[in-house]
């Protein structure tokens, strides 16, 4: 706690530590990032999302649907814009190698389904699933897989599930379907395998780096940031490019980053993040959130915060796009964004007992009124302990006095209590007098009921649970009586003692 | 007739006796009704208030008496009788009071009946805490009187014992008091002490609904909303009959509601005049009013939370009201003790402060030891109940035949299994 006061100093004015390269987003460079099938998509999800990239993300698109037999993907892709002009020669003759493709592969299966051995089929269908995976690589296209046929893909996949014996073969069969779940955005699917795929021994780095990022992409996607950092941590350091089907070194350390600033404490980030050796050589590949994190730590919220909005606004990087390009960030970006900010509000505010709104302002670099509402939505959500004296523009620490808050809560408990039993105390006798509202047939009866004398018309259980239940509420009060007394000054201990003396004895 | 004076003279009797031997006259006394006031007039009712009373029962049947003859007669009663020859033949004594009450009404002075029957309700049970049916006539009174001070004291102490035996008491005059009783505490502004009273009129233990848990519930459902700024739920205890039908009845309040939780003040005026025929004829318009009301004061509240000063004008926005409209209501609000504020005029600031209330002295260590001793009081009669429902031959029956079925039902489980 010390080392953190120590730490703690609020930032003066604008700081600009790291100079950052001044060139374009170099497309190209970013993308030849990835392989596969998440190439096309991140390209066709830029082309669709900026107005600046439209044209040449569209033309690579088009260029890397070309080396795969996906005919569907590429006939969407014609028809959607008109930036691509069709061509015909080349969807034909790749239906047409699809089609020879596709039965030679299903002959393979059947000879193999024919000879009834367990092994063999096995083999078989690994080979043909393990194919599809090749030959996606060797620009030959797979149809299923290949030609976006996910659901046929994921079908294959699963039916080899039977077949695995290896640990080595269960592995393929999960990444495969790991992979198949991301690619169509079935996170059920991915964490289900990837659970399954922890569970083989003797992983290596290379798997535990995928399973680790793949678990750290679904927990993104639900929402839960905490997790996904987490599992973004605890990747093993990989950039040998197995992971290109799916992420980049990169994104691991800007989606780890940022998740990590929007849901971990001081301490925590402290710990888990800028102390984390492994973690650490992600942030190398990505200076700026390294920087930003670190802006984040050491409280300057000023460049922090000119950091995230040049990642999402205006991005200088040469290697990376603006988050908003990002495919998976997209969604998340602007609730990861509100997050840190809150969260450096609080932050700031956690070692004052008054802070001048006005340099406040000048931190975050706003304006005093877009500050004052900003907190006071914290404060109503309960995030910041404080109040805002609008006049002298200043923002006061608030003291609960723990004595009073004691004091307040056991009274209403005991008069909860009180008014509890006796309602309940009420309910029982009218029930035992059999004094209920009843049907009109039963009305006539009703006066000649009046001593029933005894239980008649009720359920002793039900009373019986009444009653237990009386008595633990009435426990709950003794427990706060008690916790007032641990909080009262010693001169009226003497007095509670002399109460305690009577009720006590009652209770036990 | 002067049998039945001298008859009630006696006293020294037990008083099943007496009982018995006073009711011997009732049909003589029915015959001649002309001559009862002169039987009142020769009668005690301090010494023989059972013979006056069953004077007084004979008389609510005759249709020409002196009306205020019988309510002075009834009044002179009710300040001077003596509960215990009263308690053998309650079912007279309310229907007495019923027709007091009716009587009062009709010729419009309700007040009058206040007092007496205040009196009747403290002495009339054996026990203190027990519900008469006297207590819902006086109540009615008090409604009717607007003496709503006078059914406080009363209304603010927790009635538990019924005894149907001694008072003759049936499930309407229960669901009545709790009724009036929430009716005297809104309008007394003890709006929380409302809640629970109407909350026993409609939770109470039925088979089937009751006009009075309806009304009763559509001034909780309204009070409610004004309290706490959401929508009511069902206790577990709630009769099922009640959990079920009971929102049919009260379609345009549960509309209502949906519309007020929403926060649209706009929204909620217009469903308010919409369904303003329907609560004017409950009576309930003026308490969707206050409902209206309290959003404004909710939101002012929470800026106490937030805000230490704050200037009018900032509130008025924050809160949609005009600044001197936001003043007035702050002012009340600073009145009522629901916030801790002071307005300066001068630069039309308002700076909220904490409760001054610090938990120390004298006064909360009375409050504290006299909580503690009603709990200790509520405890030792809640285990003596449960003793008593536990060592009742009722419940030690049930738990015989329970256990008989458990063990038979395991007997033929084995035997299912085996075959």
């Amino acid at each position: 706690m010390n080392i953190d006061s120590d730490d703690m100093m609020v930032e003066q004015g604008t700081a600009t530590k790291a100079t950052i390269s001044s060139n374009v987003f170099d497309l190209d460079a970013y993308i030849n990032q990835y392989t596969g099938y998440t190439k096309i998509q991140r390209l066709l999800f830029i082309a669709d999302v900026s107005k600046e990239f439209e044209k040449v993300a569209t033309d690579l698109a088009q260029k890397e649907i070309k080396k795969t037999p996906n005919v569907e993907l590429y006939g969407n892709l014609c028809t959607k814009n008109n930036l691509v002009t069709y061509d015909t020669q080349w969807v034909e003759s790749t239906i047409k190698k699809n089609a020879s493709q596709i039965e030679k592969l299903e002959q393979d299966l059947n000879t193999a389904k024919s000879n009834m051995v367990k092994d063999a089929i096995r083999v078989c269908v690994e080979s043909f699933t393990y194919l599809i995976y090749l030959l996606a690589h060797n620009e030959l296209g797979d149809f299923y897989y290949h030609s976006g046929d996910f659901a046929n893909a994921l079908k294959c996949y699963i039916r080899t599930r039977d077949y695995c014996t290896a640990s080595k073969q269960v592995l393929t069969m999960c990444f495969n379907i790991i992979r198949v779940g991301v690619d169509m955005s079935n996170y059920i699917h991915v964490i289900n395998y990837i659970t399954k795929a922890e569970q083989t021994p003797d992983l290596s780095p290379q798997s535990t780096a995928k399973l680790r990022a793949a678990m750290g992409l679904s927990s993104l996607e639900n929402a839960k940031y905490s997790q996904a950092a987490k599992k973004f941590i605890e990747a093993p350091f990989d950039i040998s490019g197995n992971l290109s089907d799916m992420i980049s070194p990169q994104d691991i350390a800007i989606y780890g980053g940022l998740c990590a600033l929007a849901s971990f404490d001081r301490s925590e980030l402290k710990r888990k993040v800028i102390d984390n050796s492994v973690f650490r050589n992600y942030l190398e590949l990505v200076p700026e959130i390294r920087e930003l994190i670190n802006d984040f730590y050491n409280s300057k919220y000023s460049s922090c915060l000119n950091y995230l909005d040049k990642l999402k606004v205006n991005s200088n990087l040469k290697r990376y796009p603006t988050l908003q390009l990002d495919i998976h960030l997209h969604d998340h970006i602007d609730k990861l964004y509100q997050k840190i900010r809150s969260k450096s509000l609080v932050q700031y505010f956690s070692p004052f007992s008054s802070v001048d709104l006005n340099a406040m302002a000048a931190a975050f670099n706003t304006t005093v009124g877009a500050l004052e509402k900003e907190i006071s939505k914290l404060i109503m959500e309960d995030s910041i302990s404080a109040r805002i004296d609008s006049h002298n523009k200043r923002l006061y620490a608030r003291k609960t006095d723990q004595r009073s808050v004691t004091f307040e809560k056991s009274l209403q408990v005991g008069k909860d209590f009180q008014n509890a039993a006796n309602d309940s105390l009420l309910r029982m006798n009218m029930l035992n007098h059999n004094i209920i509202t009843q049907g009109p047939r039963k009305d006539n009866e009703k006066g000649h009921h009046g001593g029933m004398g005894g239980l008649g018309g009720l359920d002793p259980f039900q009373m019986q649970m009444e009653m237990n239940k009386q008595q633990a509420h009435h426990f709950a009060f003794v427990f706060v009586v008690i916790h007032i007394k641990s909080s009262l000054s010693l001169d009226c201990v003497h007095v509670y003692n002399e109460i305690n003396g009577s009720w006590i004895t009652t209770i036990h | 007739m002067d049998a039945f004076v001298n008859d009630s003279s006696k006293t020294e009797l037990p008083i099943k006796n007496l009982k018995t031997l006073l009711l011997k006259h009732e049909d003589n006394l029915e015959n001649n009704t002309q001559h009862l006031d002169q039987v009142l007039a020769a009668l005690d009712p301090r010494t023989q208030s059972m013979a006056y009373l069953i004077v007084l029962k004979v008389k609510c049947g005759d249709q020409r008496k002196n009306v205020q003859n019988f309510i002075n007669q009834v009044s002179h009663f009710l300040s001077s009788f003596n509960g215990e020859q009263i308690r053998v033949i309650p079912q007279y004594f309310s229907q007495v009071s019923k027709h007091y009450v009716e009587q009062l009404y009709n010729t419009r002075v309700p007040s009058r009946g206040v007092l007496p029957l205040k009196r009747a309700v403290c002495v009339f049970p054996e026990k203190t805490n027990t519900l008469t049916p006297q207590h819902a006539d006086f109540l009615q009174l008090c409604i009717l009187s607007k003496c709503y001070h006078q059914a406080l004291p009363i209304i603010s102490e927790s009635t538990t014992n019924l005894n149907p035996e001694q008072t003759n008491i049936n499930v309407k005059d229960v669901l009545s008091y709790f009724y009036y009783a929430g009716i005297i505490f809104t309008a007394l502004k003890k709006y929380k002490q409302a809640l629970e009273a109407f909350r026993q009129a409609w939770t109470a233990p039925a088979t089937a609904l009751s006009a009075i848990a309806i009304e009763a519930y559509k001034k909780y459902y309204l009070v409610y909303l004004m309290v706490n700024g959401t929508i009511p739920g069902f206790p577990k205890y709630t009769p099922t009959v009640v959990q079920r039908t009971i929102k049919n009845h009260c379609k345009s309040y549960v509309e209502y509601g949906q519309t007020f939780t929403g926060g649209n003040v706009q929204e909620i005026h217009n469903k308010a005049s919409a369904h303003a025929e329907n609560f004017q004829k409950d009576k309930n318009l003026g308490l969707v009013k206050l409902s209206i009301r309290s959003i404004h004061r909710r939101n002012i509240k929470k800026l106490t939370q937030t805000f230490m000063t704050l200037s009018l004008k900032d509130i008025a926005e924050h809160v949609k009201l005009s600044p001197a409209d936001a003043e007035t209501t702050i002012l009340k609000m600073i009145e009522d003790g629901e916030i801790f504020a002071t307005i300066n005029q001068k630069d039309g600031m308002v700076s909220f402060n904490e409760n001054p209330e610090t938990y120390s002295g004298n006064k909360i260590l009375n409050e504290l030891d006299t909580q503690i001793h009603n709990i200790v009081t509520l405890e030792s009669k809640l285990t003596s109940i449960n003793e008593q429902f536990a060592t009742s031959p009722a419940f030690l029956k049930k738990i015989l035949t329970n256990e008989k079925r458990s063990v038979s039902q395991y007997d033929n489980g084995m035997e299912d299994m085996i075959a």
